[in-house]
């Protein structure tokens, strides 16, 4: 196969570390953002986010060859994105725990830096994935970070409206946060396609031009809406920001599902030039795939 | 400093694929693993057509983007910038794979066969399950590398110390040897004939030179 190809190295289980890491990330964060105005209710929120991370985690130990090696991904913190991300998340699970165990805001508020951390890593660990070129782009940083970000408000949201988390009251700034965060991943998202126009090769182009709309429209214009919605009307907000939460959630998921795996052609082959072969002329270059 | 490379003419290559059977024989490389290959490239539109042949593998970058993102060290360089894998540290996580551009890079999950029924002898007796598993790639024959540096010989010249696919090489497409000895064939080849290496604008600085024009 000359022109790229989609990457079969990574599949599923790599995806779910980057949907539930970055998820549980998220919730981290968010809770975080949220307990000032409800210091009781991050319970909850912080044990589900350390058990998404875990659950990515063990998808990827899962995938790995040689599983009973794992401890060798601590290895190299000094160049790999990987192994810093092992690191964090050493440091991140315990101390997620301990805030469960103990919920303070001493605990929390360094719970979501070293969550922040964790999401960082994990958008780095793309980044320097430089046989796929649409995970390579410098905009993947951003776009996985608030993708990461949005899923956890998202989730936080989802989690409030259940129920499930245990507030008194609707923690305003978290519903200005949440808008926040599905405007800068919107934004983020459209750098980055406009990024990857020449930079990636047509069949992954092709993938995310597809899935554009869908993302824009149920995964941004919907949720926001919705959330508007349940702030103008709070006899309705819970079944309301449920489905803003689940929106944006789910379409987080797809979106990095289908950049692991179905957008993830590799670079394939070039020539900068064909050769002139015996008495003949060299001629042009060639690099299939990519126009 | 010593910094081994390769050089294909492409002018040469007639894509016979020789080097990729002489590759598979010296390594013992399992079937659908091809650490040299020559890829078959059809260009132009009909009557400027166009047929190249391009020999491709591990390019042994100088900055290579494989070993910056291995999280076990297993991928490392050594001073004459040939890139390993130390198949015992190696996790099998599969990030080099998706980070290297030259799809030079393999992981399997059993002991191939050729046939069906059973193992043939010459597979069973260079069966190689430290490979299991873990990425593997082309070293540029490093062991032949040592050994003829070891017995006083010199790599790209004496072919005891030349990777086998040069040696196979039935066109002479494929040269190898220290880039920064400005006496060895490949400094030779690439000050007297116009030279392009792959992706180049990705950084990698691979060091795999492909002539294309022919001795000036």
């Amino acid at each position: 196969m000359i022109a790229p190809s989609l990457q079969k190295y990574w599949d599923g289980r790599a995806a779910g570390n980057f949907v539930f890491g970055g998820a549980g990330s998220g919730l981290i964060i968010s809770t975080a953002i949220a307990t000032p105005f409800n210091t009781a209710s991050m319970s909850a929120a912080l044990l589900i986010g350390a058990c998404l991370i875990a659950l990515g985690l063990l998808l990827v130990w899962f995938e790995i060859g040689r599983p009973l090696r794992f401890i060798n991904v601590l290895r190299n913190p000094y160049t790999s994105w990987m192994s810093r991300e092992a690191w964090t998340a050493i440091v991140l699970l315990p101390l997620t725990l301990a805030a469960f165990a103990l919920p303070t805001r001493g605990l929390v508020i360094p719970a979501a830096f070293v969550a922040l951390l964790f999401l960082y890593c994990q958008a780095r660990i793309l980044r320097a994935s430089a046989g796929v070129p649409t995970w390579r782009q410098r905009g993947t940083m951003a776009l996985i970070v608030t993708t990461g970000l949005t899923e956890g408000a998202g989730l936080y949201l989802l989690l409030y409206a259940t129920g499930l988390i245990d507030v008194l009251s609707l923690p305003i700034p978290l519903l200005i946060t949440a808008v926040l965060f599905i405007g800068g991943r919107y934004a983020t998202w459209r750098s980055w396609l406009h990024e990857l126009q020449g930079n990636a090769p047509t069949e992954s182009l092709s993938v995310m031009r597809t899935f554009a709309k869908q993302f824009i429209v149920v995964g941004h214009l919907l949720p926001i809406v919705l959330i508007v919605v349940a702030w103008l009307i709070p006899a309705i907000s819970d079944i309301v920001l449920a489905v803003s939460g689940v929106l944006v959630l789910l379409s987080g998921w797809t979106f990095k599902t289908r950049l692991i795996l179905s957008a993830s052609h590799i670079q394939g082959f070039a020539i900068e030039h064909t050769p002139a072969r015996g008495g003949g002329r060299s001629g042009p270059g060639v690099k299939p795939g990519w126009s | 400093m010593t910094r081994y490379v390769m050089v294909a003419d492409l002018n040469r290559c007639v894509g016979c694929q020789t080097c990729t059977a002489a590759c598979k024989h010296a390594n013992a490389t399992t079937p659908g693993v091809q650490w040299r290959r020559v890829l078959d490239i059809e260009s132009g539109e009909y009557p400027d057509v166009r047929r190249t042949f391009v020999p491709v593998g591990c390019m042994h970058c100088s900055e290579p983007p494989c070993m910056e993102v291995c999280p076990s060290t297993a991928t490392r360089q050594r001073d004459d910038g040939l890139v390993t894998i130390d198949y015992d540290l190696c996790i099998g996580c599969g990030y080099c794979m998706v980070a290297c551009p030259y799809q030079a890079r393999f992981k399997v999950t059993s002991i191939g066969k050729a046939y069906k029924n059973g193992h043939m002898s010459h597979e069973q007796s260079r069966e190689h399950r430290e490979r299991l598993n873990v990425a593997q790639k082309c070293t540029f024959c490093i062991d032949r590398i040592d050994a003829g540096l070891a017995a006083g010989l010199t790599p790209g010249e004496d072919v005891d110390a030349t990777p086998a696919c040069v040696n196979s090489c039935i066109a002479d497409a494929l040269t190898f040897g220290d880039i920064e000895d400005s006496d060895s064939h490949v400094s030779q080849l690439l000050r007297e004939q116009r030279s392009f290496r792959m992706h180049e604008e990705l950084g990698t600085e691979p060091g795999f030179y492909y002539l294309w024009e022919g001795a000036s």
